[in-house]
């Protein structure tokens, strides 16, 4: 108990001086710009204040940086939500329902069910964070290639919950997608797979500019097929709906808000993992439990707290990995530690010994940001709902000019947009013609992780399926991924037959 | 939704699986042998194209004395009733896109976008030109100093090069 009073009275110590909230506006700021910019990772918010923060002391430094941290998982769901742009790939489940409720007038509701799961999550992982980095550093050994590809498995069943109505160009769509994310070099002999002697394609397609592409552009494409002026649906001024929803209308989605909390935690605790995976399969659960599974992909409140809650959570439980163990989990990660033990930050087991008040500076940045987005963020969120309300046309061309420059800058190619272009293009004709584009989106992020951490994991039980599926944690988890996607079959097919009687009542 | 086009998709999908089956088994296995393979994904992807548009396309086939017209209830996104609908609008807004994209390393990034902004406004339809040139000069500067000059990102600015390097404002 000691283990968690003593660093979140340190946390509180030093939330106490008033120079630190200058630091932490600063970063989470920054944080909320960045996340909220598509193709702009938190990698390039602590590239851009990295410099900076030399001149600064390392507490002041770290909760700097901590405030852009929490800053980029909460910017990252506002266009997701406003014009179907995805900041990073953990966003997608938020454009699919989130956008769709947009779309139908209730994009204050989305937002405010965000606003809460973000902040909510994103708090209480702080607590389990610090309670369970000394334990959750052992995750590190136990969770291997075998059990990744496990956790990978789980997060493709999710795609069984967003195929469409015709569950064949569901299934056809997750298997382009995976193919599309398997382009490039073999992960075992590195031998170029699909890219026809084109240089540009030998590591593969830019995972970041297909999703844009196949979720935002195509829908963008899409939308610029009608001529209109915006118009809520409900027919409800546009002003009323910035105001935060009612407690009734989201008090439903609480328990979905805590499974993600738990979830994106300890997923996110395993090294590899990333953030989309803890997502995928706190969303699957949420349509199981929920009273209205029918919603799902059609603009679900709890799709969007089980997404938001397991994103905003698994950015703390990547950062258990990453100071406890030195093993950072994902690129922004790799960042976050160079730029943490340049200022004397000792990752490792001895952490809270070594270098106390630095551990304690992470969680005043963190709880820091939190409140201050709690206060400020539903602000911002009404604000930019208020900016995208204006004029239909203009948000159309806003999202098209934002995806060009902003893929544009994740690796500064022009090949890269024409990437995302022709993603765009093909998801158009996939949405009309009932081709899930969720579903190839899905499958272009899992896709790779899937065939590699198999791969590799077979490497280690020696080639043998037995061996990898003996493994406890791997057993279980693949039995569990059967009987989720046995059961969510049979919930589709309940689900369409209860549909079905619906509209042959209406009728 | 109509049925042909649906039975085309069907088509395409197929011969995908066929393309992507017979690449696969093209890929060479390389020298360190594992259980899986390079193939084996491709291979399964491929088989999945294939039986899927084999049986989409004969479920329409099957169907196809069964309805008269060629409209059958949509499976896809439909198009948001009371708003007219072309898909020139979309087409052009694709082609629009794919120009400014070709254009931006040779005319730069503050010429095209603005060109741009001002294209697919006029594709949509706006005609309030006073809000247009505000809105593409606007968001021209606001993001080519937010990439450029704030994350130090290198944006091409085509003829502009060697003036903003002689007033230091990009180094490289």
């Amino acid at each position: 108990m000691n283990e968690f009073v003593q660093p979140m009275l340190g946390g509180l110590h030093i939330l106490a001086n008033p120079m630190i909230w200058v630091y932490i506006t600063i970063g989470t700021i920054i944080g909320v710009i960045v996340g909220a910019l598509p193709g702009i990772g938190t990698t390039q918010a602590y590239g851009l204040c990295l410099p900076f923060t030399f001149m600064m002391t390392p507490v002041n430094a770290i909760s700097l940086l901590m405030g852009i941290t929490v800053g980029n998982q909460f910017g990252n769901s506002i266009p997701a939500i406003l014009i179907g742009l995805p900041g990073s790939p953990s966003a997608i489940l938020t454009v699919i329902e989130g956008h769709t409720m947009q779309k139908r007038g209730e994009g204050g509701l989305a937002l405010g069910v965000t606003f809460v799961a973000s902040l909510g999550a994103q708090f209480v992982s702080i607590l389990f964070f610090i309670l369970l980095v000394v334990p959750l550093m052992q995750a590190a050994y136990i969770f291997m290639q075998p059990e990744q590809f496990a956790i990978y498995l789980f997060g493709l069943v999710a795609i069984s919950s967003i195929t469409g109505k015709n569950v064949l160009k569901g299934l056809a769509s997750a298997a382009f997608g995976v193919g599309i994310g398997l382009v490039g070099l073999d992960p075992v002999n590195l031998i170029p797979r699909f890219d026809f002697g084109f240089r540009a394609v030998r590591s593969g397609f830019e995972t970041t500019a297909v999703m844009i592409g196949l979720l935002a552009v195509s829908e963008l494409f899409r939308s610029a097929r009608q001529s209109f002026q915006w118009h809520p649906a409900t027919g409800v001024e546009a002003a009323s709906t910035t105001r935060f929803p009612p407690w009734r209308k989201w008090k439903r989605t609480l328990p979905f808000m805590m499974f993600g909390t738990v979830v994106g935690t300890l997923l996110g605790a395993v090294p590899g993992a990333g953030g989309t995976a803890p997502t995928m399969v706190s969303y699957q659960w949420a349509q199981f439990f929920s009273k209205k599974p029918e919603e799902f992909g059609h603009g679900s409140i709890d799709g969007i707290a089980a997404n938001e809650a397991a994103q905003n959570a698994s950015n703390c439980g990547e950062l258990i990995p990453t100071l406890a163990l030195g093993i950072p989990s994902s690129g922004s990660m790799v960042f976050l530690l160079g730029a943490l033990t340049v200022h004397g930050f000792i990752p490792g087991p001895m952490l809270i010994r070594q270098a106390p008040h630095l551990f304690n500076a992470t969680i005043a940045g963190l709880l820091g940001s939190t409140v201050l987005l709690a206060i400020t963020g539903w602000y911002m969120c009404s604000l930019m709902l208020k900016a995208v309300s204006i004029n239909r046309q203009s948000v159309i061309i806003f999202a098209l000019a934002t995806v060009v420059i902003g893929v544009y800058s994740t690796n500064l190619k022009v090949f890269d947009v024409f990437v995302a272009l022709a993603a765009g293009a093909i998801g158009y004709f996939m949405m009309g013609y009932g081709y899930s584009c969720a579903a190839a989106a899905l499958g272009v992020i899992l896709g790779s992780g899937l065939e590699r951490n198999l791969r590799h994991g077979l490497n280690i039980t020696d080639g043998s399926f037995l061996k990898l599926l003996a493994r406890p944690i791997t057993g279980i988890t693949v039995a569990l991924c059967l009987v989720v996607l046995g059961y969510g079959v049979y919930r589709q097919i309940q689900l369409r037959k209860k549909l079905a009687k619906m509209a042959e009542k209406t009728n | 939704m109509d049925r042909r086009y649906d039975l085309v998709m069907a088509l395409l999908t197929f011969a995908l699986g066929v393309f992507v089956f017979a690449v696969a088994k093209a890929i060479p296995m390389g020298f360190y042998k594992d259980a899986v393979g390079p193939r084996a994904f491709f291979l399964g992807i491929g088989v999945v194209l294939m039986v899927v548009g084999a049986v989409v396309g004969m479920q329409r086939l099957r169907s196809w004395k069964a309805q008269k017209g060629h409209m059958i209830p949509p499976e896809g996104e439909t198009d948001e009733e009371g708003h007219p609908v072309s898909a020139l609008m979309a087409a052009s807004i694709i082609g629009i896109s794919i120009l400014y994209v070709i254009l931006l390393r040779p005319l730069g990034y503050l010429l095209t976008t603005p060109l741009y902004i001002t294209g697919g406004m006029a594709i949509l339809k706006e005609r309030r030109w006073g809000w247009i040139a505000l809105f593409a000069v606007g968001f021209t500067v606001l993001f080519y100093i937010a990439f450029a000059q704030i994350l130090n990102m290198s944006i091409p600015v085509g003829p502009f090069t060697t003036l903003f390097r002689n007033l230091g404002w990009i180094i490289l």
